[in-house]
């Protein structure tokens, strides 16, 4: 889809009209790409992206109208209403406030509910639109934001749609935030060549990482999870590793591919990856792997649910018996609870559940048993802040992390418990050397994603350490760039696993 | 202010809230830590911090918590 000849063709007469006929009507390409380009991808499921946009634009206006009555009203009262009828006229007004939120989140995210749970439905044939867990996420977090008074609800529907259907982000997300991309599209973008080549560089990085190691790492994948009978444990363990690698390149190379074509049009979107697997503990890992859902959840259902009076009375009567249960306890259980949204976020099967607490639980523990561990690295003398240590909590988050992963690993909970009855009853750990190659790859294979798995970490390793490798490159003399942008365009053609004969992968996180 | 930084030391000891400016820039303090705090100041000054005010200009430093707990008493 990103990278079809067709697509790539699409951006490009895009943006000849954006930076020159169309050059002041902007907003307006933008607006015709994004519905042409989900007409032609989706047509068949538009409605639903029409339902939502309609439904969350004039329920925001609504919103705002009831916030400004409410205040209008209270000052023409000022002398007039004793403070018992403006509290009780302020309480009417918030009430009708929050059934009005509550009415039109619960059709949208119904609507998205019904293909999540298609599996125990009667229709499991139907098919989830495009980036309808993206648009539904993005289209509510909007209406809340006008439900607090954060951001003004938009009076030109036009405009809002484009927020919603914004055609780069809606393949994958990122989940984005109104107050932060509204405006820049109608803002003057001038063309700038080297903003575009830093797009392309982006693009290129994004598709190097899907087709180079993504792609690649799929055919092995998938073949061992096709087979969750015969492969053995040391088999399997190996396919974990591997599926965290394939996972991470392939949606953060599709969100580069994404941001890299949105900054072509001068358009930034949100951050959705920070290095997720330089993360030491599973917390800083959820800062850092799909950001822009995580951060949703935080401010959307995780401060909301610890900000509540339930919260704060189980914290205070906890907190009189033990100050540290207190504040742990009740912040686990809020755990639990956001991260099981995440999971439900992906799909509603057993294995996302199992996916959702398995996280929750950790992050709940985590913080409960602080003190256990705490006095743990004082019993052995350990320094957090050592390379060693930095060291063990990457390699345990990576464990955690591959853990939660295998619930999803085959699709079912029972596919888990099969794999996990391998790695416990049937290792043989001499197979894989023995049977690598029975799965798909060749050792060629497995060398081509080692480099490319090696020049990835080098690359992320220079960002850790706070380098703007695309600024860097840019700094650099002309005919090294040209060599460079050259040599990776190259290895995408060579290396990269693609063309009519390979049914290329549609991308992980397009289908959530 | 003294007893907000009674609350910020009983939520995190090993931070120092006298001199820190970017708690939630640098990730000093994470969820856990902010829903701890508010929930105490809350109690403690008789307020109600809300969702949109868990920005990271209220809470970067134990100043700007104490401004923001000042303007919500006026």
């Amino acid at each position: 889809m990103l990278y079809s000849f067709s697509f790539l063709l699409f951006v490009a007469v895009l943006l000849i009209v954006y930076y020159s006929v169309l050059r002041n009507h902007q907003w307006l390409v933008l607006l015709v790409g994004s519905l042409a380009f989900y007409l032609v991808m989706d047509w068949k499921y538009a409605a639903f992206l029409v339902v939502t946009t309609v439904i969350t634009f004039f329920g925001a206006i609504k919103l705002e109208q009831l916030t400004n009555f409410q205040k209008e009203s209270i000052k023409e009262n000022k002398e007039t209403w004793t403070k018992e009828e403006k509290k009780a006229f302020k309480a009417a007004v918030a009430k009708k406030k929050r059934l009005l939120l509550a009415l039109i989140a619960i059709v949208a995210f119904g609507m998205l509910m019904v293909f999540k749970c298609k599996k125990f439905l009667p229709f499991s044939w139907l098919i989830l639109p495009l980036g309808m867990s993206f648009y539904t996420f993005q289209s509510i977090g909007y209406l809340v934001d006008v439900y607090r008074g954060e951001v003004k609800a938009e009076r030109n529907f036009l405009h809002y749609a484009l927020f919603v259907s914004y055609f780069p982000q809606i393949i994958q997300g990122p989940i984005n935030r109104f107050d932060k991309l509204h405006h820049q599209f109608f803002e003057k973008h001038s063309f700038d060549f080297a903003q575009l080549r830093s797009g392309l560089w982006l693009y290129l990085w994004g598709l190097f990482k899907k087709l180079v190691i993504a792609e690649r790492l799929a055919q092995f994948v998938d073949k061992v999870t096709e087979h969750t009978d015969s492969p053995p444990g040391s088999i399997v363990v190996i396919a974990v590793f591997l599926f965290n690698i394939e996972l991470y390149a392939d949606f953060s190379g599709g969100i580069d591919m994404v941001c890299g074509i949105s900054e072509m049009f001068g358009i930034k979107l949100a951050d959705n990856f920070k290095r997720p697997f330089f993360a030491t503990t599973i917390g800083d890992y959820w800062h850092r792997w799909h950001i822009s859902l995580s951060n949703w959840i935080r401010d959307y259902v995780f401060y909301p649910l610890a900000l509540s009076k339930t919260y704060a009375k189980l914290s205070s009567r906890l907190g009189k018996r033990n100050a540290h249960l207190g504040r742990t306890i009740p912040a686990g259980i809020v755990s639990v609870i956001t991260f099981l949204m995440i999971g439900l976020w992906h799909e509603f099967s057993f294995a996302y559940i199992a996916y959702g607490l398995w996280h929750g639980f950790i992050m709940a523990s985590a913080q409960i048993f602080e003190p256990c561990f705490n006095f743990l690295d004082k019993l052995f003398s350990l320094n957090k802040e050592s390379y060693a240590m930095k060291l063990f909590g990457r390699a345990r988050t990576w464990i955690l992390i591959s853990i939660g992963e295998m619930f999803t690993f085959t699709g079912s909970f029972n596919g888990f418990l099969r794999l996990f009855d391998q790695i416990i009853h049937k290792f043989e750990w001499y197979r894989v050397i023995t049977d690598i190659e029975l799965y798909s790859l060749t050792y060629k294979d497995f060398f081509v994603v080692g480099v490319g798995v090696i020049i990835w970490y080098v690359v992320s390793t220079r960002q850790e350490n706070g380098m703007q490798i695309r600024e860097h490159i840019a700094a650099q003399p002309w005919l090294f760039r040209y060599i460079l942008t050259a040599g990776v365009i190259m290895t995408i053609l060579i290396f990269g696993v693609y063309g009519s004969s390979y049914n290329a992968a549609d991308f992980i996180y397009g289908g959530f | 202010m003294e007893e907000l930084m009674e609350i910020l030391k009983g939520a995190r000891p090993d931070v120092d809230f006298e001199n820190e400016e970017a708690l939630i820039d640098d990730g000093i303090l994470v969820s856990f830590d902010i829903i701890y705090i508010v929930n105490a100041i809350n109690e403690a000054f008789d307020i109600e911090v809300s969702v949109s005010q868990l920005k990271p200009e209220n809470f970067n430093s134990a100043k700007a918590i104490w401004e923001m707990i000042q303007s919500m008493q006026e």
